[in-house]
């Protein structure tokens, strides 16, 4: 794609890989629930998890070649993300083990919301904001960004919900990646969230 | 560049009779997944390729007026889609019903599936026909140039 229409088509083509990750998402879940497996454990991970993987991940990974520059992740930015949730995870675990049906369960539902944080994270603030920041101010594109996260990829939830919480979300995380310049803390953050909203 | 044009046209007509015919067919039969495939994602894509082929024809070359033809033709289509849901509850149940029984799986159980009429769903199915109407009308306009390059 050259540069006319990279910067021409900054929004639309936002919206457009937003709406096809969201879509594929969807797909997937529905078309793996199909598949009949024995445990909540694995059935989560093929119904959930692995959708979440290639539309908010593999996917977005593969039009990043072609709509911006690649980012260099440090690997002591890695090392501390990892840590830093391993660390989260055990102390969630030791005050919230006893509002899981087991061990296991617990540990695939923190793995999905690291996955989900990191497919969420990588589509929203590194692919649109960076995509949207070739054409707009940073703030418009956080704005934007953080509007997208909101009102399309979680459209299958109450819009006035959408509205106090998850876009004042998207701008923070929108913010904090854009500060740092780099989506391991949001990641973090994200996971923390999803974590405390689950057991709240 | 019209002759094919008209030649997608026609073609993406027909998928969509064909389309509008297995739904009333087999409507008895169908699950969650042939709801959203056969009468929400592929109706959709057609109709955008619908839109993008009538833009193509009507040579509206400004990109301000092929999306704003695009989200006008996208709403008209939400609309209908709208209405269609809106007053056909019944139809919907079944969908519901057939959902229930779509796995064996002992640990999956599908039984609080609602197709909800609500907002979200109608902007879910405006963005996919606006994003893909601009998506084939971009496809189109690149071909053109192409072609328009090979001439000169």
């Amino acid at each position: 794609m050259n540069d006319y229409l990279k910067k021409d088509y900054a929004l639309l083509t936002s919206l457009t890989i937003s709406v096809i990750t969201s879509c594929i998402l969807l797909l997937l879940m529905i078309t793996f629930s199909i598949i009949p497996v024995k445990t909540k454990e694995i059935s989560m991970l093929i119904t959930l998890t692995l959708p979440t993987i290639i539309s908010l991940y593999l996917l977005p990974k593969s039009l990043s070649k072609f709509l911006i520059k690649n980012k260099n992740i440090s690997i002591k930015e890695i090392i501390f993300t990892i840590t830093f949730l391993l660390v989260f995870s055990i102390i969630y675990g030791l005050l919230f083990l006893n509002k899981f049906d087991s061990l296991s369960m617990m540990i695939m539902i923190i793995l999905h919301y690291s996955i989900v944080s990191l497919g969420e994270e990588y589509t929203y603030r590194t692919l649109i904001l960076d995509v949207l920041k070739q054409k707009y101010k940073v703030w418009i594109s956080i704005a934007i960004s953080a509007l997208l996260f909101s009102f399309i990829l979680h459209i299958n939830e109450d819009i006035l919900i959408n509205l106090l919480i998850r876009f004042p979300i998207g701008l923070i995380l929108g913010y904090i990646s854009n500060k740092t310049n780099t989506i391991m803390y949001s990641i973090i953050l994200h996971t923390i969230y999803n974590l405390m909203i689950f057991i709240y | 560049m019209k002759r094919i044009v008209n030649f997608i046209l026609i073609i993406t007509c027909i998928l969509l009779l064909l389309d509008i015919l297995y739904v009333v067919t087999f409507f008895n039969s169908f699950n969650i997944l042939h709801f959203l495939v056969m009468i929400i994602f592929l109706p959709s894509v057609l109709i955008s390729l619908i839109i993008a082929c009538i833009l193509h024809l009507l040579h509206v070359d400004q990109i301000k007026l092929q999306c704003l033809f695009s989200a006008i033709s996208s709403l008209i289509f939400t609309m209908i889609m709208y209405f269609l849901t809106y007053s056909n509850k019944e139809f919907i149940e079944k969908i519901i019903a057939n959902s229930t029984q779509l796995t064996q799986s002992s640990s999956i159980n599908i039984s609080n599936i609602s197709v909800n009429t609500n907002l979200s769903s109608f902007i879910l199915i405006f963005s996919i026909v606006f994003v893909f109407s601009v998506i084939f009308n971009t496809i189109l306009n690149v071909l053109k140039e192409g072609r328009k390059a090979n001439v000169y």
